[in-house]
């Protein structure tokens, strides 16, 4: 299934202070565009509070923009549909079921065939390297395993959309690039989108494409580098590349200037 | 293929070993000694205790009438347990114990869920269920003995009544504590509210609910054996205060002791149950421990 694109237009947004009923507004984006071709790895930096996982849930369906239009394969996106993958922070794992039910849930949720849920959710579970923890429960995993569980129940639908927000930001170093290694691996052979928000610029530079720096609230596109590190990459091997760390520090130059100001 | 080189990285970085927890000789054999010691230090513990008691009555530092006697409440005990009566009192108390337990739980089980989409009705009700849950539910006995006589119904709106709050407000404590971050799993995977009551706000309830089941049948049988004593036909607790009243010590404290019985068998069966349940809560124990 080819990735599908994503068209962000002129998007503005703003949220009641205290709540949806608050005539305080708060303008949380501010003309944001955005374009992503199939098959793309976008990632979006930008200080804490500028909007990114606004955006995200924008182009998951969760919230429409107040002005502007945001489009997946030129349609409205829909809220739960199974071409999109959301990945957040925290794993969000059910403790009460094995590493294997976790995966199976979103089969489950759009009602697929039973054998199938069984069968898809090994596979994988295997992908992530988890094939002999299926029968464990979140208690007895690690929390790199348990980022890996939820990574697996996000591609075990096959999406062509992935949404990812800060996914691999809650784990300590070692895990971190071990994971982002991993998630290279799998998403190389295959071809979905990808939006990927991160505050970490290393990561961003390693995993992207492209890469878009939000403004300080309220969110605007500050500025957009392209990536031309060859593929496939290796998260580890870019480690010791000359080009992946002048590519990171002429971003890194424009990210203080707007960090700072 | 691309799975075998993801393998290597799973043992590297994530440093569980699940043979840690399976049976493994000396600490295990450890735990047992432990164990058995403890539950022999227990029966010494009762042994002691009742050899001073009997001593107490043989010697007449008391009278027996307000002790017993141990080894005269052994005999009571034995001719109670040939005889009928003895279970047909068990059999009453269980069954309006269990009957109002039972029916009060699945009311407080669905009004809590029906309740926790209705907040603003809940908001109404919220300050009356208070008011209801800290009155003592003893003291409408003889209410309910006037409406419905000394029969079963009595006793089993009685032990319902009592049963009804504790079950209703743990369910309710449990559907508050549904994790957020699970709400926007459900929310982003597209659930229904139909699917994210039974796959996510329910199972994260279970807990909360079945601690209140097991509050709910203690005090259940507080609520019987009291109906029982007030006035009633059958029931351990109509003979408690009839042996009581004829300073049948000895009898008295066999039916205690057959109650004292029954209750535990039953939380016992009620905590069986729910570690079956829960097992996934007790999963990551045995690492944490180690
Ligand atoms: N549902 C909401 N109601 C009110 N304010 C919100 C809501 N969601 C986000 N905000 C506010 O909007 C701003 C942007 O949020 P977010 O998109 O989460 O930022 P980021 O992910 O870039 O840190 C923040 O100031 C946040 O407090
Ligand atoms: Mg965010």
């Amino acid at each position: 299934m080819p990735g599908s694109t994503i068209a962000v237009r002129q998007v503005r947004h703003w949220f009641g202070l205290a709540g949806p009923g608050d005539a305080r507004r708060v303008s949380v984006l501010d003309g944001v565009s955005l374009d992503v071709a199939s098959g793309e790895f976008l990632a979006i930096v930008g200080p804490s509070g500028c909007g990114k996982t606004t955006v995200l849930n924008m182009v998951g369906g969760l919230i429409d923009p107040q002005h502007g239009e945001v489009l997946v394969n030129g349609h409205r996106p829909e809220i739960g549909a199974p071409d999109i993958g959301y990945l957040f922070a925290r794993d969000g794992l059910l403790p009460w079921r094995t590493a294997e039910a976790n995966v199976a849930l979103p089969l489950e949720i759009r009602k697929a065939a039973r054998k199938d849920r069984h069968r898809l959710a090994s596979q994988a579970l295997v992908a992530v390297g988890l094939g002999e923890f299926a029968h464990a429960y979140p208690a007895q995993l690690s929390h790199g395993m348990r980022q890996r569980v939820a990574l697996a129940r996000t591609l075990v639908t096959g999406p062509n959309t992935l949404l990812m927000d800060e996914p691999f930001s809650a784990l300590d170093a070692q895990t971190r690039l071990a994971l982002q290694e991993q998630f290279m691996r799998l998403w190389q052979h295959q071809s979905s989108t990808v939006l990927f928000v991160t505050h970490d610029l290393a990561e961003a530079v390693a995993l992207a494409d492209r890469l878009v720096v939000f403004s300080q609230r309220p969110g605007r596109v500050k500025a957009e580098f392209p990536i031309d590190l060859p593929r496939p990459r290796s998260v580890t091997q870019l480690q010791a590349d000359a080009s992946y760390h002048r590519i990171l520090q002429q971003v890194w130059d424009v990210f203080k200037s707007e960090v700072t100001v | 293929m691309a799975s075998d080189a993801f393998q290597a990285t799973a043992t590297q970085d994530d440093s569980l070993d699940l043979s840690r927890s399976a049976p493994n000789s000396s600490p295990r054999r450890q735990a047992l000694w432990r164990s058995t010691a403890t539950r022999l230090g227990t029966v010494l513990v009762v042994v002691v205790v009742c050899l001073f008691w009997e001593l107490t009555a043989r010697e007449r530092w008391m009278n027996p009438i307000f002790t017993g006697q141990p080894v005269k409440v052994l005999g009571s005990l034995w001719e109670l347990i040939r005889g009928n009566m003895l279970w047909e009192d068990v059999a009453a108390t269980v069954e309006a114990t269990l009957v109002g337990v039972v029916a009060a739980s699945a009311c407080g089980i669905v009004l809590a869920f029906v309740l926790s989409r209705l907040r603003l009705v809940y908001a109404v009700v919220d300050p009356l269920f208070v008011a209801l849950n800290s009155l003592p539910r003893v003291a409408l006995a003889p209410l309910f003995l006037l409406w419905f006589g000394i029969g079963l119904e009595s006793k089993v709106f009685l032990s319902a009544s009592v049963a009804f709050f504790v079950v209703f407000l743990n369910t309710v404590a449990g559907i508050d504590s549904v994790d957020r971050d699970h709400l926007v799993l459900a929310r982003s995977l597209g659930a229904g509210a139909w699917q994210t009551f039974r796959k996510f706000v329910l199972p994260s309830s279970v807990p909360s609910i079945f601690a209140g089941l097991e509050l709910a049948m203690i005090y259940g049988f507080i609520g019987t054996v009291t109906g029982e004593m007030l006035a009633g036909q059958r029931g351990i607790g109509v003979r408690i205060s009839y042996y009581s009243g004829l300073f049948r010590t000895n009898h008295m404290l066999a039916y205690l002791f057959v109650l004292m019985i029954v209750t535990t068998a039953i939380a016992t069966m009620l905590r069986w149950v729910r570690r079956r349940l829960l097992r996934w809560q007790s999963a990551g124990v045995h690492q944490m421990v180690q």
